[in-house]
């Protein structure tokens, strides 16, 4: 579906470097900090950036050959960028008949009273949460095979936030779907991914499988004395702490097993991404 | 292409209650004076500008980044905002052309005179526009707005000095007069067609060179 491998783009104070890929029927996360190169790496897939080597394919293309008809595949949710705000969603309904072929407006419409959206007040007006609910909506209502969602879930509350979600699920259900999703609240990514990519400075700290990284990743806190002569075989990152270390690992049920004196803790997407981002490495 | 003229349309629609004033007030003014051709030039202006409009529309809140997910081409996208030039500035000024000439026609006055001046008229604004088109595209809204300034106005210092300096080394300028007035309507506005289309071209190629090249 989609597929980077060893992009580089450069900027004055960035540099990405990047291989991804996104398999057909999958949701695949991007998550990492402000600034990590989430949006870039977006943007490289749609072509908007020209990058300096390596090789995009979107739907088996380069991007930028993509033709009309194959970004009908394509729904696309931008964080800071959108339909004008000075249009309504009257007129990007009619709008979108124009753009796709198998949008169905009357259905779009029924959905946007559903999430209470207003249908002649200007985009510009609407609040962050109904801006976010309506860019998804739009992204969804025309089945493209490929959906590229750059934080959908931003500025929403718990409750808009799983309806969402709860779309993204029910909108999978259709085969050959794919989902590359990013979000700042990992607990969505948690629920919904079936894979993840960690990024930060420009580059793929970590891949891994969703149930994976919960289940067999976990934090090891350990004494100094304990540290010595802990078995190393399976840590990925250290982090110095009073009272000793923090260890993570990608094996927990090893150290559950042979370190029977020491604290260990399952992991959240949230402690993984600290330690692979803030920790040492061996 | 239909969508994107659609879009701009909607965006126009905004600007109704403007447009609207405008009307009037060139109604009031054809049928209180005799500046008929002012009000042909302005509303084409006007009208056609609003093309500009549009692309700043478009620029507005990183709106760009979006609208090239959409199922459109780059190259499609500028060649819009050309064809969306000539309907917004053609029609308005074609209406208005029709019913000032109408006027003229009721109370006896010159039509000819007319119609031909609000041809040379369409052509000054459609340059301009196609002037200006590329510019937007390459600087921005802003900066884009000087950058027309810079070029026109330069132009037009640039004429005025080298026509000075021409004079002063003693160039004939009568050469040129008995030229166009050798020259009979319909030669002239061959070459002036020719003219226009040359622009027109070099116009497109710079707009689409920049957007191919533009990151979003």
């Amino acid at each position: 579906m989609l597929k980077l491998n060893n992009v580089q783009k450069t900027y004055d104070n960035f540099s990405l470097n990047c291989s991804l890929r996104l398999r057909p029927g999958y949701i695949t996360g991007l998550i990492g900090p402000n600034g990590a190169g989430k949006t870039t790496v977006f943007k490289s897939a749609l072509g908007l950036i020209n990058v300096e080597k390596g090789e995009i394919s979107v739907l088996g293309k380069d991007p930028k050959k993509l033709k009309s008809i194959d970004k009908q595949e394509i729904g696309v949710v931008l964080s800071d960028s959108g339909y004008s705000g000075y249009l309504n969603v009257l007129d990007i309904s009619k709008l979108m008949q124009n753009f796709y072929p198998s949008f169905d407006r009357d259905v779009f419409l029924k959905q946007c009273r559903q999430f209470e959206l207003p249908l002649q007040k200007q985009i510009k007006d609407f609040s962050t949460g109904m801006k976010a609910k309506f860019k998804l909506l739009t992204a969804m209502s025309y089945n493209a095979r490929l959906l590229i969602l750059d934080e959908p879930t931003a500025g929403l509350d718990v409750i808009a936030r799983e309806e969402l979600l709860d779309g993204i699920r029910d909108y999978m259900e259709e085969k050959e779907r794919s989902v590359l999703i990013s979000s700042h609240i990992s607990g969505d990514l948690e629920s919904i991914c079936d894979d993840l990519y960690l990024i930060d400075q420009g580059k793929i700290v970590l891949y891994e499988k969703t149930h994976v990284l919960l289940g067999e990743y976990g934090l090891l806190k350990v004494s100094e004395e304990q540290y010595q002569v802990l078995d190393k075989k399976y840590v990925l990152r250290i982090k110095k702490e009073p009272y000793g270390y923090r260890v993570l690992s990608d094996h927990i049920k090893y150290y559950m097993e042979n370190s029977k004196d020491i604290i260990i803790e399952k992991g959240s997407i949230d402690e993984v991404i600290t330690m692979m981002i803030r920790g040492e490495c061996l | 292409m239909k969508g994107l003229i659609l879009k701009d349309l909607y965006l126009l629609k905004n600007r109704k209650r403007f447009f609207l004033i405008l009307m009037v007030f060139s109604i009031a003014m054809v049928l209180t004076n005799d500046k008929a051709v002012f009000v042909i030039n302005y509303i084409t202006l006007i009208f056609a500008l609003f093309t500009i409009s549009t692309i700043n529309y478009d620029e507005f809140d990183r709106g760009y980044s979006f609208l090239f997910t959409l199922p459109i081409t780059r190259r499609q996208y500028v060649l819009e905002k050309y064809v969306f030039g000539l309907l917004v500035g053609g029609v308005p000024w074609g209406v208005v052309t029709f019913f000032v000439a109408l006027w003229q026609r009721m109370h006896n006055h010159n039509v000819t005179s007319v119609i031909i001046q609000s041809l040379v008229l369409l052509l000054f604004v459609l340059f301009f526009l196609w002037g200006s088109i590329p510019l937007h595209f390459k600087f921005g809204s802003e900066k884009g707005r000087i950058a027309v300034i810079a070029l026109f106005g330069g132009l037009v210092g640039i004429g005025y000095v080298l026509i000075k300096l021409l004079m002063q080394m003693g160039v004939d300028f009568k050469i040129i007069w008995t030229f166009f007035e050798a020259l009979s309507l319909w030669q002239l506005f061959l070459i002036m067609g020719v003219i226009c289309i040359l622009f027109l071209l070099l116009s497109l190629y710079l707009s689409i060179g920049i957007m191919e090249k533009k990151e979003f």
